[in-house]
């Protein structure tokens, strides 16, 4: 995950409450939210279509989730720590936007190999002597081991991610959970 | 402070312990470090720590950072020696570097979500944790619920929800901390382990019987909302201390009742493997390497590494063999 997505959800915007103290509250249970629907599309991921060790993207995600008070906002932060939040980059943003992704250099390199699970190319050259296929004419490409001609990685130019809005809760779970969390503390008070 | 920042505040402690050896350190103190097992250079340290913090910073991807260690390694002459080579002592193998990158990854993303979830408001609305499995992996440890129900009776059940199979407790239970191996109260609990914490709204904490507890709960009294301070309570005279002073050498000062980390200061003497570099001269090296050492103290910085790091790393891999002044 290298970007960071700020969360100021609208729908949600007449649940916050103007105290400061219950809006650190608000935060908190947005927080609570986007982190437990990131644990359960964790849990429910389909196997890799090669084989693959499971990763667990999501769950990892869920580990990076901040709920904190800006101005007269409750903001929810999913990403790397400390970046800057103007940076573009990949990651849950746009798993939950939707996008194509194009190569830094010639291609896109996918472990179809467990033998290079999470492991890229420039990594996975210090051990072993790796050569490109890619027949002209042809959409994809593939890196292979030149000794065993074991296929590890495929290569494509660019690869399109669908929106998953899945990713996160919708504003209505969120202004829900948002409620719940605060509505027991002003009929306590 | 945030994830990137609790890594980047760690001393920097080279020692020859193992990690039965750290685990022995006790846990304010091991907290503040950024060690490794068995590794005593702080230029390498150094390196690892800079690296595991732009994962955490820039979302680099574990792939280029284990493929920019190993490059680190290199440039400092690092051999893991035929006995260790591919085994999880061997700095360059993905297992050790997978252990050392993945701890520390999360250790410093569950204690910036620890800040985060321990504030007055937080505390409210959501007053317990629960112990879920959070990332998959191939054999699960099966013993989690056997070691919940040790600690739970550890520590009196302080906190600790009971009549449930669910794992429970108060987020300032003592539970988290001894049920945790790195003796922390958040992520992870073990090595390789994939268990981590969901925050447990006051509803939830009603029906498992901490409503009462919780409305005593108040945030934790640790150095946070700002300065990570390198220093916990250890009293001068005692063995812990003298294990620290033998273990650790000029890196930790104990002085009434408190020890901390020193920072690493390259003004004053450096010890590595028997060699002593000081800003006058360098103590220790063979007769034919001590000539070199005038070469050697004229060497700039480089890559921002400071100058005795360098000279050391210098000095270490001539003794090698790995390189040459000539």
């Amino acid at each position: 995950m290298d970007m960071r997505l700020t969360l100021k959800p609208d729908a949600i915007k007449d649940a916050l409450p103007a105290d400061k103290e219950l809006l650190g509250v608000a935060a908190e249970a947005m927080e609570a939210c986007v982190t437990q629907n990131l644990m359960e599309k964790n849990n429910s991921t389909r196997p890799n279509p090669f084989g693959l060790p499971k990763t667990s993207y999501y769950g990892e995600a869920s580990e990076t989730v901040r709920g904190g008070v800006e101005g007269d906002s409750a903001v929810v932060t999913v990403g790397p720590d400390g970046a800057d939040p103007k940076s573009p980059g990949m990651g849950i943003a746009l798993h939950f936007y939707g996008g194509t992704v194009f190569p830094k250099k010639k291609a896109l390199a996918v472990p179809i190999s467990p033998a290079v699970a999470g492991m890229w190319p420039s990594e996975g050259s210090r051990f072993g002597d790796i050569v490109m296929m890619w027949a002209k004419g042809e959409d994809h490409g593939f890196l292979k081991d030149k000794k065993t001609n074991e296929l590890l990685w495929m290569l494509l130019p660019k690869a399109t991610i669908p929106a998953d809005p899945t990713v996160l809760p919708s504003d209505e779970k969120l202004a829900e959970e948002v409620e719940s969390a605060i509505l027991p503390l002003l009929e306590a008070s | 402070m945030n994830a990137t920042e609790a890594i980047l505040r760690k001393a920097l402690v080279g020692s020859d312990l193992d990690t039965a050896g750290w685990a022995r350190v006790d846990a304010g103190l091991r907290d503040r470090a950024f060690f490794s097992s068995q590794i005593q250079s702080a230029e390498v340290l150094h390196g690892m720590r800079s690296e595991i913090a732009k994962i955490l910073h820039d979302g680099k991807s574990m792939s280029e950072v284990r493929r920019d260690i190993r490059e680190m390694l290199d440039r400092t002459g690092y051999d893991p020696g035929d006995d260790n080579r591919g085994t999880i002592k061997d700095l360059y193998s993905r297992q050790r570097l997978d252990v050392m990158i993945k701890t520390n990854v999360r250790q410093a993303r569950g204690y910036a979500k620890h800040l985060s979830s321990t504030t007055p408001a937080a505390l409210l609305a959501y007053p317990c944790y629960e112990f879920v499995r959070v990332l998959h992996r191939r054999v699960p440890r099966s013993n989690w619920p056997q070691r919940w129900a040790k600690a739970a009776n550890a520590v009196g059940f302080k906190g600790v929800a009971r009549g449930t199979t669910r794992m429970i407790a108060l987020k300032t239970s003592p539970i988290w901390t001894t049920l945790n191996v790195f003796g922390n109260p958040f992520p992870p609990f073990d090595f390789n382990s994939g268990m981590g914490l969901i925050s447990v709204n006051a509803a939830t904490c009603k029906e498992v019987g901490l409503a009462e507890e919780a409305k005593s709960q108040t945030p934790p009294d640790v150095e946070m909302n700002g300065s990570l301070q390198a220093e916990t309570r250890i009293p001068d005279d005692s063995r812990e201390a003298d294990a620290l002073r033998a273990a650790f050498g000029d890196q930790v000062t104990i002085e009434n009742g408190i020890a901390r980390w020193n920072p690493y200061d390259p003004t004053k003497t450096f010890t590595t493997a028997g060699v002593t570099v000081t800003p006058e001269g360098v103590e220790g090296l063979p007769p034919e390497l001590l000539a070199l050492v005038p070469a050697l103290m004229r060497t700039k910085p480089q890559n921002g590494v400071r100058t005795l790091e360098a000279i050391t790393g210098a000095i270490m891999m001539l003794m090698n063999g790995k390189v040459s002044l000539a």
